[in-house]
């Protein structure tokens, strides 16, 4: 199992579509970064070097804290991040499965390895391969934040930042433990992007075409954003929107578990359903 | 050359039906989205609400106004716009890799002339993009009952679009004045997906497309294809928009562009 598991997770992350992906994704990363962190970053340089501000009091309002300059919790610029996620996810490892099956790999590893380790060892460097591609673009534009701008812990009343008291932990974003917010937000798009990435094994049910099997988990989750936004008239409910976490409302929480766990089942169910099948 | 017609119309649009039908449902949400949203509108508000064709093609056209980015302002995606580029790029992903790997070598070879073949994908091209906007058209003149009036007041409270009667034509020149540009900027972007699925692969030339469309939602540039799109950020109807002659230009540079680099690659590719 171990080496079924480990064979999987270097197929995933030692191939080109994985190195696109995630080049993709920091090059949105970096976008956001150098359009719109950028111009912040340098009120704090025109205040250091009298450009603005003459007084310490000055000095002190002035200052620019991570989580304004932030991707994950800036105010502007954000979308185009989040709505790609679903479709840069699936792309390492999403149609995986079919090529497998078209090429006859399949064929020869199940003959040396259990059918249930291969589904299981499959679906887990699909989960992970997708969370990585998602999550690694966001944490290293943190990381380039903080390299500019303050820790500072950001203020309610400023009006600065997209969490309202109607977000799920806005307290704890709002607090001396803003940082624990963000180490929550980053674990959840783990999750939630990992398990989305998942819809495309779900999709080699109904779709035998690589490439559509691709783009399945972006097709769903644009789907999804169709019916919340036209049909239910909340567009917190799709992953496109929840996945930036100050728009995940308190009162959009039981919904949005039942897509994740929705998700969860899919994934498990194409493991449950093609260890049992014959090949 | 009819051969490769019918092939490519075979395989490549009646064989993927499922893309052409989530396409009809993607139309069919949206004006069931404007009836229910328009009927809102009339009983709040007791003004009439009559939606038209013109009103039900401009939903899927009109895109959005420009975006103001300012921690203020809230941010909508404007899931018409890019519902339509979706539908396009996903019925058009994959057939050229799937042809230039699969059946379609052997008739590749066969016929021994690759500019055929690429004229004939080209073409396909074009049938698939005026296939989406057949059903956009037809949707558009089922829920709208026929008639080619805008509402202004439909459009400046539901779709944002405060200014439509700034058109100084007649109403059936406006409905082909939206629809034209739309459809042309949809051929540059199906012909621009094709040439880098061509190149690079069906993923990359699909998410190139994707976010070069929503790219268009944040700048305002003649170069971006989707601002030829969104009609809203025509030069009638905003300052500093998009003209119409310029807009047609760049999609018609584009579609060249990217036909000869088919032409120029297909003809020194290694198809062994």
């Amino acid at each position: 199992m171990k080496q079924i598991i480990r064979m999987e997770l270097a197929r995933a992350f030692k191939n080109k579509a994985f190195y696109f992906a995630l080049l993709a994704g920091i090059l949105l990363a970096l976008w956001h970064f150098f359009c719109y962190g950028m111009p912040l970053i340098r009120n704090i340089l025109d205040v250091y070097t009298n450009a603005v501000g003459e007084s310490y009091f000055d000095k002190v309002k002035y200052a620019i804290p991570v989580t304004q300059v932030w991707m994950g919790t800036s105010n502007i610029g954000t979308e185009l991040y989040f709505f790609m996620m679903p479709l840069l996810g699936a792309i390492p490892y999403g149609a995986s499965y079919c090529a497998d099956c078209r090429s006859g790999y399949i064929s020869n590893i199940v003959t040396r390895v259990s059918k249930a380790g291969y589904y299981r060892a499959k679906l887990l460097a699909v989960f992970l391969s997708s969370s990585a591609v998602c999550t690694a673009p966001l944490l290293l534009e943190l990381i380039l934040c903080m390299c500019f701008a303050p820790v500072m812990f950001p203020l309610s009343g400023s009006r600065l930042f997209p969490v309202f008291d109607s977000s799920w932990l806005s307290g704890l974003f709002y607090s001396s433990y803003s940082l624990l917010y963000i180490f929550i937000y980053l674990l959840f798009d783990f999750i939630t992007w990992g398990l989305i990435g998942c819809i495309s094994l779900a999709a080699t049910w109904v779709e035998d075409n690589r490439f559509a099997v691709m783009m399945a988990p972006f097709i769903f989750c644009f789907g999804l954003h169709v019916i919340a936004g036209w049909i239910i008239g909340d567009s917190g409910y799709s992953p496109m929107v929840y996945t930036f976490f100050p728009k995940l409302y308190a009162k959009n929480l039981p919904v949005i578990i039942f897509e994740l766990i929705v998700f969860a089942a899919l994934a498990v169910w194409f493991v449950v359903r093609k260890r049992d099948e014959g090949i | 050359m009819g051969f490769f017609i019918i092939y490519d119309l075979c395989r490549g649009l009646l064989g993927r039906w499922k893309r052409l039908l989530a396409a009809a449902v993607f139309c069919i949400v949206a004006m069931v989205y404007l009836q229910f949203q328009a009927r809102g509108l009339a009983a709040a508000s007791q003004e009439a609400a009559d939606i038209s064709a013109a009103d039900c093609l401009l939903h899927m056209v009109h895109g959005m106004e420009p975006v103001v980015l300012n921690e203020q302002k809230r941010f909508e995606l404007p899931v018409s716009y890019l519902g339509v580029m979706v539908a396009n790029a996903f019925l058009l992903m994959g057939f050229l890799h799937e042809e230039m790997h699969g059946f379609g070598v052997q008739i590749f070879i066969r016929d021994g002339q690759r500019h055929r073949w690429m004229a004939g994908k080209i073409l396909w091209n074009v049938l698939a993009v005026t296939s989406v906007y057949v059903m956009i058209v037809l949707f558009s003149w089922i829920a709208g009952g026929g008639g080619f009036r805008p509402n202004a007041v439909l459009c400046e409270k539901i779709l944002m679009f405060r200014n439509v009667i700034d058109f100084e034509g007649t109403d059936i020149e406006l409905f082909l004045a939206a629809l034209g540009m739309a459809y042309l900027s949809s051929l540059a972007f199906g012909q621009l997906q094709m040439t880098l699925e061509l190149i690079f692969s069906p993923a990359a030339a699909f998410f190139a497309v994707i976010a070069a469309a929503f790219m268009s939602v944040y700048y305002v540039s003649p170069l971006l294809l989707g601002n030829c799109f969104m009609f809203q950020r025509n030069a009638i109807f905003l300052e500093g928009g998009i003209k119409t002659g310029t807009g047609m230009a760049v999609a018609a540079a584009w579609i060249a562009l990217c036909v000869a680099l088919d032409f120029y690659y297909i003809k020194r590719r290694d198809i062994l």
